[in-house]
């Protein structure tokens, strides 16, 4: 009995302030994107409109699910199931500072399960039989494989900096210095390859309103389109906590863990401002501008500084310890 | 724990089943994906996780989703599951079948379960994982000859894919 | 013969008979292809695990290596195929005019 409590609300513990987190930070975007563009966002829900998430989150589940009827049903509901479920999964390694499953390869965890992310957007897209949904998923799913590779190979090379596959080892590597200082070419990629894998403005060629109505989730509305919002919203978070762990580590003191997580959290939070700051700015990329970003700038380079960041530290004695 | 491990593996062959009995190619990606999944479980239980962790990544993470992509290019106006008669049939062939020869080593079989003792004698590297590291020490020329091969066939790729007058292949 | 060891020879086999003999689509014989690989990758990587022989842990990743090699070239082929040809169909590379 004992254990299943734990094992029921140790996960619960986790997620219910991440989707907490995802809520207002919709309705932070609404309000930034307003401010920037001279005007209030919402405003009339509960005080400065903090209630309006809550508002949303109602009214998209009580609307009626549309099951289009050419559509594989099975399929066309667990597109969005699988979608939120990978994004929530993807916390569970996450280090602020303990983690729920302590995993020794962790980065290499959350780069296979992120990667399992498009099978969600593909599924999506073939089942609801439609052809803009299915020319949305592929473009969605070429972007998101294309930025996967330079998010693996910068990886690699703060992973050869850093000393470990553990996400733990981030901590400790950036006691005296944050990784950002040696790395920042690479940070930066990351930065703008985080953007894109999110499918983010100006990368969301996705759903260019233009070309395609929506993207691969045209025919969802109501709950699972609910789903798959929650979803999008959780793997941006996720992706400036882990750049946060990545590149400006917080600084770990076992007898006052809650300031290591304010420190890490505040620091996501601002990158993601930093995401809607960018949103607010950028007109949309083309697409084949696109893929030219990554294919001949980003793999290019990355690939140089992966042999970079293996060769200096053998050549200076400066490997760090392996454990 | 055994039961799973079980599971996965009759997982892994009901998967290669599913995609060897020729349904639709969105089908049989499908059949691939759930197989590799089932691999990566087996993998895990008996103890080679950073094999495992590897596999998922580049199989399914990689591979398997550019062959769901180009499944596109395969399209059908009715795509044949699993339940269509003539794929059917196929299905139970071949389960048949694996049940027969299964049958035929049911005496010889024995009750194997085995992990590798991880983290054995105070060491911290797991097995495989520092196994794979020797790769860069001890590959020599294998190394040599893998990368080669990865840059040789880019520019295969690059060749085959170029458009249709210029390429390797052309429209007679 | 252990139950594992069962299960990877047989899922090698299954992916060999899908490959001799159902030829629709070349996407399904490449599919078919990978299962092969699947299940090489699956056995060697058993292999060193069971010997603990974590030395020969290389093995399969060269494996895997050489498996995305032949992965992307097929598809690269498919591709080829579908604009000469217009389908991957692979009674169509039998004809001599497209």
């Amino acid at each position: 009995m004992h254990e299943w409590i734990i094992l029921i609300s140790n996960p619960l513990l986790c997620i219910i302030p991440i989707l907490l987190a995802v809520a207002f930070l919709t309705l932070l975007e609404r309000k930034v994107l307003g401010y920037m563009q001279l005007r209030k966002g919402p405003n009339v829900v509960g005080p400065y409109g903090l209630l309006q998430p809550i508002a949303d989150g109602v009214k998209l589940f009580i609307k009626e699910p549309v099951r289009p009827y050419a559509s594989s049903p099975i399929l066309f509901l667990i597109a969005p199931m699988l979608a939120l479920t990978l994004a929530l999964t993807l916390w569970m390694p996450m280090p602020t500072p303990y983690p729920i499953t302590d995993i020794n390869l962790g980065i290499l965890f959350i780069l296979a399960i992120s990667s399992l992310a498009v099978y969600s957007i593909l599924g999506s897209g073939w089942a609801s039989n439609s052809k803009y949904a299915l020319i949305g998923a592929l473009r969605a799913v070429a972007q998101t494989i294309s930025y996967e590779v330079s998010l693996g190979l910068i990886l690699l090379s703060t992973i050869i900096l850093a000393g470990g596959f553990t996400l733990h080892t981030f901590n400790v590597a950036q006691e005296s210095i944050w990784l950002l200082a040696p790395s920042w070419p690479l940070a930066a990629m990351w930065y703008i390859s985080t953007l894109a894998e999110t499918n983010r403005a100006p990368f969301d060629l996705t759903e260019g309103e233009s070309e395609l109505v929506s993207g691969f989730n045209v025919e969802y509305a109501g709950g699972p389109f609910a789903l798959f919002f929650l979803a999008e919203y959780s793997n941006i978070l996720l992706m400036n906590t882990l750049s946060a762990i990545l590149f400006l580590g917080a600084f770990h003191s076992p007898l006052l863990p809650e300031i290591t997580t304010l420190n890490l959290m505040t620091k996501a939070s601002l990158l993601s401002i930093l995401f809607l700051w960018v949103r607010a700015s950028y007109p949309r990329f083309r697409y084949d501008q696109l893929m030219h970003l990554i294919w001949k700038n980003f793999l290019p380079i990355t690939l140089a500084l992966v042999l970079l960041c293996t060769a200096l530290p053998l050549a200076l004695a400066g490997l760090p310890p392996q454990t | 724990m055994f039961y799973v491990e079980i599971l996965s593996m009759l997982l892994l062959v009901l998967g290669l089943v599913a995609v060897a009995s020729n349904p639709a190619p969105y089908y049989a990606a499908l059949g691939l994906v759930l197989a590799a999944a089932a691999g990566c479980c087996v993998l895990v239980g008996h103890g080679g996780s950073f094999l495992s962790l590897v596999l998922f990544m580049i199989y399914l993470g990689g591979m398997l989703v550019v062959f769901a992509y180009s499944a596109a290019l395969a399209a059908e106006p009715y795509p044949e599951s699993w339940f269509d008669l003539s794929v059917f049939s196929y299905v139970v062939v071949y389960i048949l079948g694996l049940m027969v020869v299964g049958l035929c080593f049911f005496e010889g079989w024995y009750d194997g379960f085995w992990v590798v003792d991880e983290l054995k004698e105070f060491s911290l590297l797991r097995g495989d994982f520092g196994g794979v590291a020797l790769m860069y020490s001890l590959g020599g020329w294998v190394l040599v000859v893998c990368g080669w091969v990865l840059l040789l066939t880019l520019f295969v790729v690059l060749e085959l894919t170029r458009g249709l007058a210029r390429g390797a292949l052309r429209a007679v | 013969m252990t139950p594992v060891h069962f299960s990877f020879s047989s899922a090698f086999t299954l992916g060999l008979m899908g490959l001799a003999f159902h030829r629709t689509h070349l996407l399904s014989a490449l599919l078919c292809l990978e299962g092969m690989m699947l299940s090489l990758y699956i056995a060697l990587s058993l292999w060193c695990l069971q010997l603990e022989a974590t030395m020969f842990s290389a093995a399969p990743m060269l494996l895997l290596a050489f498996s995305a090699c032949e992965a992307s070239a097929g598809l690269a082929l498919l591709v080829a195929t579908a604009r000469t040809h217009g389908t991957d169909h692979l009674q169509n590379l039998n004809l001599l005019q497209c």
